[in-house]
């Protein structure tokens, strides 16, 4: 590629959907350098990721739409689910399970790609897991989007119980956040973490009621539900983007009380390890 | 101009303790249980090292390959952590500069100056106002949106120069800047600017082996040697004591 060409590609990025969206937000904020700082490398994150190729954004939305479309064929075709609205049902468990896992798999890697800046400038390092999470959710807010067309085309009962979204967003960053603080840290010294955690993601899968309703097994063994909070998460998201109806209010701030307990407890760690770990970079 | 410390070194040892075998997965590590506590080599890099940095003053640090340098750059700009017992005491924001410095080699010089210049304290609105400054100083005006990858050595070194000097950052530790960066003509500008930061009040801590530079630049110099301080002062009282040192290793 000649200089011209890269400057030229590198313009047409720069006039992209993305920018059309989430361009004018930065101006949204008030002028913290912090803050500022945080979006930019939040936004060049989700940039790198999706606009090295061609199709870019439309990633962020084939992944989810083809696992849908499998996990429906066959719970329809061969387990007959009797779910109503099973696309919809599904969805929101798809969605909300994938921003976890593709946000704490990638984030294993956050203090290592960003090596090149912890090395040579002071600066608070949680802000570089702050942004990677907000890039995990800008692609998220996409999907969500197309979610709620696809939701309004299948009648599905979208009414104000929708804002109770907004705690369930804030516990799933948290989640998020804390998770990948953790796994980020533990990836430094161990190599392999990515295969255990692959693993546990596998598990979480299966064991969160994303694919069926756990009600059934949540009565007869009432903990799991508070051993794993993307249970009741899950079912709080249907609650608002698809049943219409007020989610358990007693699960919905047991998450978040999980979560912020989750989170504070990985910032306390990553501060007490902080030194050693920056060393075996 | 006032004479206060900015970089206050006392008692600063560092010793790595590395395993003989390193385990790098968790694998490993439970196949190795009974001899995790065992088997630490304990290698010295730096003992008991004391000097300080006054505000606007130009410091050299010199010393053979492998006496610590670099780490004391390290422990200074606090990516690592000095030994119990040691103090480093640093006021104002600290910059290194590298050769690569904080660049994503996959990202446009803009993004780049964003990004650095974000963490090194500008807001967007500063940064947008010496944006052009900095690219000029820099001359890259025909390759702002060129991804770093595709820019040579010496552009590079020329971007992390430029941004650096238009930063806020109050000290700069350097690795060997002058002799990269640049031609003449750039290498001029540098100096000329190396010069002037030092009525911006700026601290500059540098590490060199081209003993002109030492010479020209700094009001006092470090030496070290194998991890121990042998002389901090007068640049070229050091200077000789480090030619000597050479010599009569050799």
């Amino acid at each position: 590629m000649t200089v011209e060409e890269v400057n030229a590609q590198a313009r047409k990025e720069d006039k992209s959907l993305f920018k059309l969206i989430f361009g004018k937000v930065a101006l949204l904020l008030p002028e913290n350098n912090r803050l500022e700082r945080i979006w930019k490398i939040a936004q060049i994150d989700f940039k790198k990721r999706y606009y090295n190729d061609r199709l870019g954004l439309i990633w962020a939305l084939i992944n989810p739409i083809f696992q849908i479309f499998i996990y429906y064929f066959v719970f329809t075709l061969v387990f007959k689910s009797r779910e109503e609205n099973f696309v919809l049902f599904l969805s929101c468990g798809i969605l909300f399970w994938n921003v976890f896992s593709e946000i704490t798999s990638r984030g294993m890697s956050v203090l290592r790609s960003r090596r090149y800046l912890i090395e040579n400038i002071q600066f608070e390092k949680i802000d570089l897991f702050i942004s990677h999470i907000l890039s995990g959710f800008m692609g998220f807010s996409f999907n969500l989007v197309v979610y709620l067309v696809v939701a309004i085309l299948l009648d599905a009962n979208l009414n104000l119980h929708i804002l109770f979204l907004i705690p369930t967003l804030i516990t799933l960053f948290l989640l998020c956040l804390g998770t990948a603080i953790i796994l980020s840290c533990l990836f430094i010294y161990f190599d392999d973490v990515i295969h255990l955690w692959q693993m546990v993601t596998f598990v979480g899968f299966w064991a969160s009621g994303i694919i069926y309703s756990l009600d059934s097994v949540i009565e007869r063994y009432p903990a799991i539900e508070y051993i794993n909070p993307f249970i009741s998460l899950i079912e709080n998201a249907r609650h608002a983007l698809l049943y219409g109806t007020t989610p358990d209010l007693w699960m919905l701030l047991y998450d978040l009380i999980f979560a912020v307990i989750l989170c504070s407890l990985a910032v306390l760690f990553f501060r007490k390890t902080e030194h050693l770990i920056l060393e075996k970079l | 101009m006032s004479e206060q410390p900015v970089i206050q070194v006392k008692n600063l040892s560092k010793t790595f303790s590395v395993r003989e075998r390193s385990i790098r997965s968790m694998r490993e590590m439970l196949l190795n249980l009974h001899q995790l506590s065992s088997r630490n080599h304990q290698i010295s890099a730096l003992r008991n090292i004391n000097f300080e940095v006054n505000q606007g003053e130009i410091v050299g640090v010199i010393g053979r390959n492998g006496s610590g340098k670099s780490t004391l750059l390290n422990l200074i700009i606090g990516s690592m952590r000095a030994d119990p017992g040691s103090t480093v005491v640093t006021h104002g924001k600290i910059i290194r500069m590298a050769l690569g410095m904080g660049f994503d080699p996959n990202l446009s010089a803009r993004h780049n100056i964003y990004v650095n210049g974000s963490i090194l304290g500008l807001t967007f609105k500063t940064i947008g106002q010496i944006f052009w400054e900095i690219i000029e100083f820099a001359d890259l005006m025909d390759f702002v949106d060129t991804p770093i990858k595709y820019y040579s050595t010496g552009m590079r070194s020329r971007l992390a120069f430029s941004i650096a000097v238009h930063a806020e950052a109050d000290i700069f530790l350097m690795d060997e800047i002058f002799s990269s960066v640049g031609d003449a003509d750039f290498q001029a500008k540098s100096k000329k600017v190396f010069e002037e930061s030092f009525l911006n009040k700026r601290t500059i801590l540098f590490v060199s082996h081209s003993m002109r530079n030492i010479e020209e630049f700094s009001d006092r110099v470090l030496l070290i040697d194998k991890g121990d301080q042998i002389a901090f002062g007068e640049p070229k009282e050091v200077i000789a004591e480090y030619l000597d040192r050479i010599k009569n290793k050799n």
